[in-house]
């Protein structure tokens, strides 16, 4: 199938000289050609793991605005499936999670195995004489493939392979989702909100903005819960609009090192990461980014939350920017931390968490806030026809050859070659007319 | 956390002294006077409200998810909230939302301890800036209360939310 564009999006898109239209958060025709071009064609992430530890388990979730099941089946195979019926469409599953073998359809009652398989259909002689059940199970993606314990769906068949898609990305996903011997592993369900923004702006904004910190959340300085800002970091472009910005803090200032990770997950870390990798996070406050399309993460320190109890701890939370409409993205939010963890720090970890990054903590409000407002002032005509400015770093750009790691990276704690990075691989995207073949 | 509290339902004069104190908690929250809110709150108060979660009815003792949750919050946490609103930088709440807290249903008992269970359904309106609609946060509260010299303090609050997937942007008031 191929979706003739009305946009021009060479002209609407130019991070080369800095500017991106605003038109392309506004428009729902954009919108619905995203989801075809895009999300439709991009490596998503559905799920962890270890969120289905056990056969039958299963939890909804969704791929672009596609509803779809993850299954743990009886001989432990993570599948995933369209999560609705071949018959005539219904839901087959309707619950965010839970344990079946079967997954049976309210409407006429064809019954699918965990493993997609149609295994039962009502009056089957009688209503059908002949059905050729085996073509149709659950639809499935042509594409699914575990890394790490993250659970990704490709709908294209001419997909390139994870490995290839992520590339130099695999190197930094390492440093958060292997970097002990057991892996990672999601402490309960996922924060969820309906928030009234454009996906992007929170895809952009873990991308790498280190600009927004200091005024955004500036209450965070002013009660003194981390210091101001270092002006010092690395951002990291990677092939395929993968990106990753570490901050890090001066050697003068004697901070917890290595994210104050509890010595069981480090002395697994020592011999699981390769030196390089321990390096990038030695000396941080945080590293983020954004896997291309909507999968972001942030690992943080906090070295006070401004409660006594709690002891330097860091936090790790991922997170998909859903795009259910032009102004609106369900907002998922994990948080995941080494099986490896003792417990008074899990404990810990997931508080700081949630009172600062959960969806009422006290920097996700004003992110939200800020994303939310944008959305609203980009309805307007003449808004429309007006550019976002992204020409940080543009004329000044500090390439750093020596960085530890892949990728091209730039010794500045500020900077907009991640988003500029970002919005040229969208554009790619978008300007290819061969959507998902029918 | 379904479990029936024991101990005897409270008499008439303890239900309305109770009540009174729930009802002027809300009410400061409502007149944005938040320090004074705070010093109705015992220090070791625990302050939290699990996610909800879309379940079978069969699994329906399971809704509501024992470790992650919107608030897990100490005295420590809730002044840090507090003192944050006082900042000029808490762009999330300045200006800030008009909330009505209301509070209905209330069964109030005397736990084997000495101290007061009350709990409750509410309903909080929030209006933000000029929007016509408003967030709406509707659930269950089950409340701890203890009496010290001074009156009565809340010592624990559980927020059981009946939104799985959040209608709200965020959270950033107090329930
Ligand atoms: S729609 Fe599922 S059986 Fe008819
Ligand atoms: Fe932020």
């Amino acid at each position: 199938m191929s979706v003739e564009s009305t946009h021009d999006y060479e002209a609407l898109v130019r991070p080369e000289e800095g500017e991106v239209s605003r038109r392309i958060f506004a428009d729902p025709e954009v919108h619905a050609e995203e989801l075809e071009r895009i999300f439709a064609r991009s490596w998503l992430f559905v799920a962890h793991a270890s969120e289905i530890p056990s056969a039958g388990d299963y939890v909804t979730r969704l791929s672009g605005t596609d509803p779809v099941v993850v299954t743990r089946t009886e001989d432990d195979q993570i599948r995933v499936f369209h999560n609705s019926c071949r018959h005539r469409g219904m839901q087959v599953c309707r619950v965010d999670r839970g344990n079946t073998a079967h997954f049976r359809c309210p409407y006429h009652g064809w019954t699918y195995k965990n493993d997609g398989r149609l295994i039962g259909v009502p009056a089957h002689k009688y209503a059908y004489g002949e059905l050729d059940r085996s073509r149709l199970g659950l639809l499935e993606p042509p594409h699914v493939r575990v890394l790490h314990g993250l659970v990704f769906v490709n709908w294209d068949p001419d997909a390139p392979s994870l490995e290839d898609y992520l590339g130099d990305m695999l190197w930094y996903l390492e440093i958060l989702f292997a970097r002990t011997e057991q892996g990672i592993e999601v402490v309960g369900s996922p924060q969820r909100s309906l928030t009234a923004m454009n996906w992007k702006l929170g895809a952009d904004n873990f991308s790498g903005d280190g600009y927004h910190v200091a005024m955004t959340h500036r209450h965070a300085l002013e009660l003194e819960l981390f210091g101001g800002g270092t002006m010092l970091g690395h951002t990291i472009v990677c092939e395929g609009g993968h990106t990753v910005r570490f901050q890090n803090f001066p050697p003068q200032i004697p901070l917890p090192h290595h994210l104050a990770l509890p010595d069981e997950v480090m002395e697994s870390m020592r011999r699981t990461l390769d030196p390089d990798q321990l390096d990038a996070i030695d000396a941080i406050t945080v590293m983020h980014g954004n896997v291309f399309p909507n999968f972001s993460f942030v690992d943080a320190i906090f070295t006070t939350t401004g409660d006594p109890d709690i002891p330097p701890v860091s936090f790790q939370n991922i997170r998909l920017w859903q795009p259910a409409s032009a102004d609106e993205t369900e907002l998922w939010s994990w948080v995941t931390m080494a099986k490896e963890t003792p417990d008074w720090w899990r404990d810990a970890s997931l508080e700081t968490f949630v009172r600062s990054h959960g969806i009422a903590g006290t920097f996700d409000q004003d992110d939200i806030e800020v994303w939310t407002n944008i959305t609203a002032a980009n309805r307007g005509p003449i808004a429309r026809r007006q550019t976002f400015n992204y020409e940080i770093g543009l004329r000044n750009p500090r390439p750093d050859p020596d960085w530890i790691g892949p990728g091209t990276a730039y010794a500045a704690d500020y900077n907009e070659a991640n988003q500029r990075a970002f919005y040229s691989t969208w554009r790619g995207y978008m300007q290819s007319r061969t959507g998902v073949k029918a | 956390m379904s479990a029936e509290a024991t101990g005897q339902a409270v008499d008439p004069a303890l239900h309305l002294e109770l009540s009174a104190f729930l009802f002027r908690e809300a009410r400061l929250l409502d007149e944005g006077r938040f320090e004074d809110w705070l010093a109705l709150l015992a220090e070791d108060i625990a302050y939290e409200m699990p996610l909800t979660l879309t379940r079978e009815r069969s699994e329906s003792e399971r809704v509501h998810d024992p470790r992650m949750g919107y608030f897990s919050e100490n005295i420590h946490s809730l002044r840090t909230r507090v003192a944050r609103l006082r900042t000029d930088y808490a762009w999330a709440e300045d200006p800030p939302t008009r909330t009505r807290h209301l509070l209905s249903n209330l069964e109030a008992r005397e736990l084997e301890d000495g101290r007061y269970e009350v709990r409750s359904a509410f309903v909080v309106y929030a209006s933000r800036g000029n929007q016509t609609g408003w967030d709406q946060f509707v659930g269950g509260r089950r409340d701890t209360i203890e009496r010290v010299e001074e009156g009565l303090l809340l010592t624990r609050r559980l927020l059981l939310l009946d939104q799985a997937m959040l209608g709200a942007n965020s959270i950033s008031i107090f329930l």
